[in-house]
């Protein structure tokens, strides 16, 4: 309603007073001009009606009335007592500040909202209120209830005293709510002071672990100073670790390295203590896990031996490990069930089936398998694994970047010339020899290299190696190649010898040999592993092609394996060329990069966790590969190249590794402090989770309140309904009780647990159909310990956007709080009696000027021009501008009565009668 | 007598000006004459020109001072001590909450609450100040400190039913904050106590008084209703509960799109033994069912938990557009979102005339931002819309909002960032990562629109590669989406308050309540609606100018076993009692009003001198 009047009966009084006064001017002596008179009548008429309209309570919807304003204290914790006092103080100041209209009250609250003062009341003096302590803030709720305290009759104001750190609730959503109801909020951001502090804000053990698993547990201490303090790790409330530690000003996270536990649910609880810490309450902190059965990780193995670094550390680490054989490794997904991992270690394609790659593929894709691929010299590209279902498990692809320079290659192919070799038809095996070498120049590089040694018992450079730089080198090899005849013994032992002694030699990054031979070595068996030892330290590898069944296959794959190479088996002559080729093709490929670097971290992955980047020992050689999209590259080489990939294929997750298991090309850290840290937490990132949950369940804490919500579907994929659904609660007494989790929606079942103590509450939920048990889980949750302390300076910019939302300010003048700039609510118009009174006290006094000084029209005018002259532009005064004033004045005033001076002549009009 | 406004008292000043009137010598009164025997008189006249006058005393000039001081007396505002009366404030809390709507014989509990109300606001003390406040789950002012019984009668009358859950606690704690302003005060709580217990505010002064009405009365209801979709196939599932202490047997009927689909007799235990309440689940529904209704077919003494429906609604897809010239982790993460249409197109390819309803530019933007959701990630350096003042090498990570809804279950701790541009924090933008060089993620709302700005590009980060991502994306996704996603139709409580956003096309919304009463609201960017008492279905429909351009509902319906339990119960309101007597205060009142008429008098009568009538 725009106005009314609160006695509108009063209004009767204005025809009657006009009527006085009219006829009193009318009829009464005449003592005035009558354009005089109409002037002091009109005055007179107007005074008297506006006393009326006072005296009738007009209202008006004007802003500029009263308010009511409620005084919301943040008493909670993280506000300090001397900062409650100065608040209640400054509420004081702007109580006293207030209007005689205005009204206030005055609440606090933490958790809960209190009332201090109500509206009208006293309450008690600042003086006598004890700080608050409260170890929640809710302001939401404490806005909600301010809001609904408000008397209807005034614009509605909440003057929020706080540092702005919410432990509970949604502060802007209750903004709009209270915004509204017509709510303004002020706010008045109040000083978090900590003091001397150090918190535990975090503690963090794995979720999920292993049966007899070393593990970590992660602790975030917040401090806001630096000092020595003393850090312990319970574990089911018993000191497991406790030791000095030094704290830096902000978040210092720190790692407790526990050994493995029996299978269970564990609750931990870290503390520190620091000299003089004025807040113990936020001193603890809470973590659990859940400790499930032992994993079970197949290490695949070529050589016994190769993966034993590894191994050792995963057995320090408490992690179960079996070694296989490529043969050994299960050839269907099934069969793999009860494995948390494998780890190939150096294992090329060739010596996996079909089955067994997809079925590794499946595992991890399907059944959520972990998967380890490291790397050697038989291994990605040179194991190739390039199109196999491994590599699409992997994630890296098995060939080198395209874009990077290839390192130079020095080839040397061992040709057996023996006399075997003039055999076969309708081509003899020599033949094919030949031809396979002219093929392999063709493949090369420009600036590779290329030596030819035919050997029989004793061997002899056909083409010593050099540079193939053009068409006529190539030629060249081709020619003499072709000078090879078959005759005399093998010998190729002395054949490897005299390769190995030339490449030694050569300033080439990788060193490739490729052996082709027929025929049983005369060679001493007991040379090859002091040789084969050489050849690896100096990065030179070696593969074999038997051809015929006659060849010593044992001892040619025997010699690839010690040296990081592939064996072929030609059965005909006509397939020599082919798989010559082929290796040649790989070797040419420069697959392995040998060089000396030492891998850089380029990003954190829990792989890394806790090792230092500087530390990372160097590595010799790798196998190139090119990241996939989605992988994650923690580990990169000096030239940015693939060392260690991860990424999550489908419910799996896998890992490359491109360097080796620590036997040659990563020997240095075998050395290394953090070695078996390093691969157990390689392989242990694979693993899937221990747990096996049944139920999709989400826990949420909200204060003392956690929050259960069971989604239960079964095997099938239908939805369990209908179902006895029971939650067993351990809380941190060990006092366990239950609590029924009621049906809500299909499938779904929720309840809320109310707590009243900070720690971990164990939860262990069932289904019973009946009485008979379908399902179990265990689950956990933290309530953590004085949220409240957890807060360190004030939240200014949640404050900033409190007060926009809802029309208010920041405040810094107690006065302010009573600032009259609203509108009334709708049915309470502001009095407006006051203004009306003042008007007519002037008129009045305006009606008895005219009618004793008798201002004529003229001076009237004048009256005017004064008025006027009043709008201008003021000039400093000096005596000049004083005198030209005075001579201004003279000319308009020298008219009036007062001064000497006379108005001129005018015929006036007299009155009769 | 003391005075409110006592600096008022300086308008008094005023007199001395009307002093000054009387000692300046009065202007004579020029009248022609037809003689000039008044020559002899000159002397005299030139006496008449003198300026000043010797101040006499005058009726007229006691009276106009008596006249100015009185005003200003008035707007001092005097007040004095009428009388001293043992004082109280009685505050009469009524509930209209859904119970009271159970009817016996001819009335109502509501009825019979009002009408004990008015008994008691009848036995007005005369120094006591009446205050009538009606709840449902939220308490409401009707009536404000008078003296006045018929203005509390009125109040009292005016109380309408609700079918809202009562919420006594914040009543009791609104009458006690009232109450507490004089000792010796009361709250009158008129209920049927169908509610839990309150925790009754602890008082300084009053004491508060339960009034029972009603009498027990047998009900059974729907206490939890719920829609879900499962496999391509709808599943309902329904709890009945019986509130009477007999066991009975009602009809349940499952209605799909109005049309019966199955009708159950269910026989319920007495309550409250175990199988008074009796859960089931109803499936086979018809495909393309896009309501569902559960109804106990039956009469009993509160109908609002008789009946109650699920919508099903798939919302409509949301058109996207990808603006990127390197779309691969952008577009891989979206693709999987369900209800979305994800174009793409390379900057240059960009047309603004393309209308789509999120605009996701990946280090680009147009000149003018079309209208629409959007998220833009590493924007260029000379935008329009932000202030981007050069790069950050390595940005550290040093702040995540972690309670935001965007952040929910997103752990992105390890979050490394190569390069990001520097950007200062918009004032309308939450920040939700944040370095000590500058934000790293924000979002809000700016120009109406929901805007989420990652100040680097996915490539400079590992961002892509976290499991956050996803988890991450999908938040953006959902708040970012004009439409709601959930296909079941959310279930509200009555009088709970659900907020309304504007459609990105939108230029107003009309909230169409179950009875027809439609609200409009444009311009606002986040509407609180709160006027969900009506219990059905509520339609929200955007309007970009007089096309409707979309059309959401919700559904309020009462499934709260406290006021569904409608046998009559006293609440516990021990401890509450203040066992602190009336006290006698003087009651203050302002006689500016006495002294205006007083002023009024004076002014009329002095007016009246002035003009002395001859007889």
């Amino acid at each position: 309603m725009f106005a009314y009047f609160t006695q509108p009966w009063l209004l009767l009084l204005i025809p009657l007073a006009w009527g006085v006064i009219v006829l009193a001017a009318v009829y009464g002596v005449m003592q005035l001009s009558r354009r005089t008179l109409y002037l002091a009548t009109a005055l007179r008429l107007v005074a008297v009606t506006l006393l009326i309209v006072a005296l009738a309570g007009l209202r008006l919807p004007l802003s500029g009335g009263p308010v009511n304003t409620i005084f919301l204290l943040d008493t909670s914790a993280s506000v300090p007592p001397a900062t409650q006092a100065a608040a209640r103080q400054w509420i004081a100041r702007a109580g006293e500040e207030s209007s005689p209209d205005d009204r206030f009250a005055i609440l606090s609250f933490g958790a809960n909202t209190r009332i201090d003062q109500p509206f009208g009341g006293s309450g008690t003096s600042e003086d006598q209120v004890p700080a608050g302590r409260d170890e929640r803030t809710n302001i939401a709720s404490a806005l909600e209830t301010a809001a609904s305290l408000f008397p209807p009759d005034a614009p509605k104001r909440i003057v929020l005293l706080t540092d702005g750190n919410q432990t509970a609730g949604d502060v802007m959503r209750a903004a709009e709510v209270v915004a509204a109801q017509g709510v303004q909020v002020d706010v008045v951001p109040l000083l978090a002071e900590p003091g001397v502090d150090a918190a535990v804000t975090e503690v963090a053990p794995p979720n999920a672990l292993r049966a007899e698993e070393s593990f970590e547990v992660r602790v975030t201490v917040a401090s806001t100073t630096q000092g020595d303090a003393v850090l312990r790790l319970f574990m089911n409330e018993t000191l497991v670790s406790e030791g000095p530690v030094t704290l830096q000003y902000g978040q210092n996270i720190f790692t407790v390295q526990q050994p493995g536990i029996e299978e269970g649910f564990y609750s931990f609880r870290a503390q520190v203590v620091a000299a003089d810490d004025q807040r113990p309450q936020n001193n603890d902190a809470y973590g659990y896990s859940q400790v499930g059965p032992k994993g079970l990780v197949l290490v695949v193995e070529n050589t016994t031996g190769d993966a034993i670094i590894l191994t050792q550390a995963l057995q320090a680490a408490g992690i179960q490990a079996q070694n296989v054989t490529p043969a050994q490794l299960p050839t269907s997904p099934a069969e793999l069930d009860g494995v948390s991992s494998v780890v190939l270690v150096n294992i090329p394609a060739s010596l996996l089936t079909e089955q067994q790659m997809q079925a590794l593929q499946d595992y991890v894709q399907t059944l959520g398998g972990g998967l380890v691929a490291l790397g050697g010299a038989a291994s990605f590209g040179m194991g190739d694994y390039g199109g196999t279902p491994l590599e699409h498990a992997l994630p890296v692809i098995s060939q080198p970047p395209d874009h990077e320079e290839l390192p130079t290659l020095a080839l040397a192919l061992l040709i057996d010339k023996s006399g075997s070799m003039n055999e076969g038809s309708p081509v003899s095996k020599i033949a094919m020899a030949r031809e396979a070498a002219a093929q392999a120049v063709e493949i090369l590089q420009a600036g590779d290299v290329l030596g030819v040694l035919a050997f029989e018992y004793s061997p002899q450079w056909v083409v010593r190696p050099a540079p193939v730089n053009n068409a006529d080198d190539a030629q060249n090899v081709v020619r003499r190649v072709s000078t090879i005849e078959a005759g005399g013994g093998t010998d190729i032992y002395n054949a490897l010898q005299l390769a190995y002694d030339t490449l030694r030699r050569t300033p080439a990054q990788v060193k490739h040999i490729i052996l082709v031979t027929d025929g049983q070595s005369t060679s001493a068996p007991g040379l090859w592993e002091t040789l084969m030892t050489r050849m690896r330290r100096d990065h030179i590898t070696l593969s074999a092609v038997a051809i015929g069944a006659d060849a010593d296959q044992n001892l040619l794959q025997r010699l690839v394996r010690l040296g990081d190479g592939r064996y072929y088996y030609a059965d005909v002559p006509e397939n020599i060329p082919q798989v010559v080729t082929k290796e040649s093709q790989r070797a040419s490929r420069s697959l392995v990069m040998s060089r000396l670097f030492q891998p850089r971290v380029v990003t954190a992955s829990p792989i890394l966790r806790a090792i230092l980047p500087d530390s990372l020992p160097n590595l010799s050689a790798f196998v190139r590969t090119e990241p996939k999209p989605a992988a994650e590259t923690p580990l990169l080489s000096d030239t940015s190249e693939v060392i260690l990939a991860q990424w999550q294929y489908g419910l799996g997750r896998a890992v490359a590794w491109t360097s080796d298991a620590g036997q040659d090309w990563a020997a240095d850290w075998g050395e290394w402090p953090d070695n078996q840290r390093f691969w157990a937490q390689m392989v242990r990132w694979t693993m899937p989770s221990p747990l096996n949950p049944q139920l999709a369940t989400q826990v949420r804490v909200d204060g003392n309140d956690i929050t259960v919500a069971v989604d239960s579907v079964d095997d099938q994929g239908r939805i369990r309904n209908l179902l006895n659904t029971q939650v067993a609660v351990a809380g941190p007494e060990q006092r366990a009780f239950s609590l029924n989790l009621p049906q809500t929606a299909p499938g779904r079942y929720e309840g809320t647990v109310t707590t009243d103590k900070a720690g971990v509450y164990a939860l262990r939920i069932t289904q019973f159909d009946g009485d008979t048990p379908v399902v179990e889980q265990i689950t956990g949750a933290v309530v953590p310990v004085a949220a409240e302390y957890l807060s360190f300076e004030t939240d200014y910019r949640l404050l900033r956007r409190l007060a926009v939302v809802t029309g208010g300010r920041a405040l810094t003048n107690a006065a302010e709080a009573f600032r009259h700039d609203r509108p009334p609510p709708e049915g309470y118009n502001r009095p407006f009696w006051q203004p009306l009174v003042v008007v007519a006290l002037v008129l009045f006094v305006a009606d008895i000027g005219v009618r004793r000084l008798r201002f004529t029209w003229y001076e009237l005018g004048v009256f005017g021009s004064i008025v006027r002259s009043a709008r201008l532009p003021r000039v400093p005064w000096s005596r000049v501008t004083m005198e030209r004033t005075w001579r201004r004045w003279q000319e308009r005033f020298g008219r009036l009565p007062w001064f000497a001076r006379r108005p001129p002549p005018r015929r006036r009009e007299v009155r009769r009668r | 007598m003391s005075l409110l406004v006592p600096l008022a008292l300086a308008w008094g000043a005023l007199a001395g000006l009307v002093l000054l009137f009387y000692i300046l010598r009065p202007r004579s009164l020029r009248v022609e004459v037809p003689s000039i025997f008044l020559w002899r008189d000159l002397v005299q006249r030139e006496q008449a020109l003198t300026l000043w006058q010797r101040l006499r005393r005058h009726l007229l000039l006691f009276l106009q001072l008596l006249a100015i001081l009185l005003l200003a007396l008035v707007l001092a505002r005097p007040e004095r001590t009428a009388e001293t009366l043992p004082q109280r404030h009685v505050v009469h809390v009524i509930d209209a909450s859904a119970s009271m709507s159970v009817a016996f014989g001819d009335s109502t509990r509501l009825a019979e609450a009002k009408a004990a109300a008015f008994e008691q606001v009848a036995i007005i003390e005369p120094g006591d100040l009446l205050t009538v406040v009606a709840f449902g789950s939220q308490p409401e002012i009707l009536a404000y400190q008078t003296r006045d019984v018929q203005v509390a009668r009125d109040a009292v009358e005016q109380i309408t039913q609700t079918a809202t859950v009562g919420d006594p606690e914040r009543a009791l704690q609104l009458a006690v904050s009232l109450a507490d302003s004089l000792p010796g005060s009361d709250v009158y709580l008129y209920t049927d106590g169908s509610f839990p217990s309150p925790a009754v505010p602890e008082s300084i002064n009053s004491t508060i008084r339960f009034v029972r009405v009603g009498a027990p009365a047998d009900n059974q209801g729907i206490s939890a209703f719920a829609v879900r979709r499962h496999l391509d196939s709808l599943e309902a599932f329904v709890q009945v509960q019986n509130y009477s202490p007999q066991s009975i047997t009602v009809p349940l009927a499952i209605l799909a799109d109005g049309q019966p689909l199955e009708r159950r007799d269910i026989t319920l235990a007495p309550y409250p033994e175990p199988g008074s309440s009796l859960d089931l689940v109803f499936g086979d529904f018809p495909p393309g069912v896009s309501r569902v209704d559960a109804v106990l077919d039956h009469q009993d003494a509160l109908a609002a938990d008789d009946r109650t429906a699920a919508i099903l609604m798939p919302p409509p897809v949301l058109r996207a557009l990808l603006v990127s010239d390197s779309p691969f982790f952008l577009s891989t993460v979206f693709a999987p979102f369900p209800f979305i249409a994800l174009d793409h197109v390379r900057p240059v390819e960009f047309r603004p005339a393309d209308v789509y309803d999120l605009y996701i530019f990946d280090g680009w933007l147009p000149a003018d931002l079309p209208p629409g959701n959007w998220l833009i990630l590493n924007p260029p350096a000379g935008s329009p819309f932000f202030a981007v003042n050069g790069e950050i090498l390595q940005p550290p990570l040093d702040y995540v909002a972690q309670d935001h809804r965007l952040m929910q279950f997103v752990d992105i701790r390890d979050l490394n960032v190569t390069r990001a541009q520097r950007m200062e924090l918009p004032p309308w933008a939450d920040e939700l990562l944040g370095s000590n060089r500058g934000p790293l993620l924000f979002s809000g709302m700016y120009d109406g629109r929901r805007m989420v700005v990652f100040s680097f590009s996915l490539m400079q980060s590992n961002l892509p590669l976290r499991t956050a991502f996803p988890v991450l994306m999908g938040n953006i996704y959902q708040w970012l989406n004009p439409y709601r996603i959930q296909e079941t139709v959310s279930h509200l409580q009555p009088q709970d308050v659900i907020e309304l956003g504007l459609h990105p096309h939108a230029d107003r919304l009309i909230v169409e309540k179950p009875g027809g009463e439609r609200i409009s609201f444009a311009g606002r960017l986040r509407i609180p609606f709160s006027e969900t008492a009506d219990l059905g279905v509520y339609h929200i429909i955007h309007y970009a100018g007089d096309q409707e351009i979309y059309r959401e509902v919700f559904i309020v319906s009462l499934q709260e076993d406290a006021e569904a339990n409608v046998g009559v119960q006293v609440p516990a309101l021990g401890g509450s009692q203040a066992a602190v007597p009336p006290v006698e205060l003087p009651v203050f009142q302002e006689i500016w009003r006495y002294l205006a008429l007083l002023v009024l008098f004076v002014l009329l009568f002095e007016w009246v001198w002035y003009h002395r009538v001859r007889t």
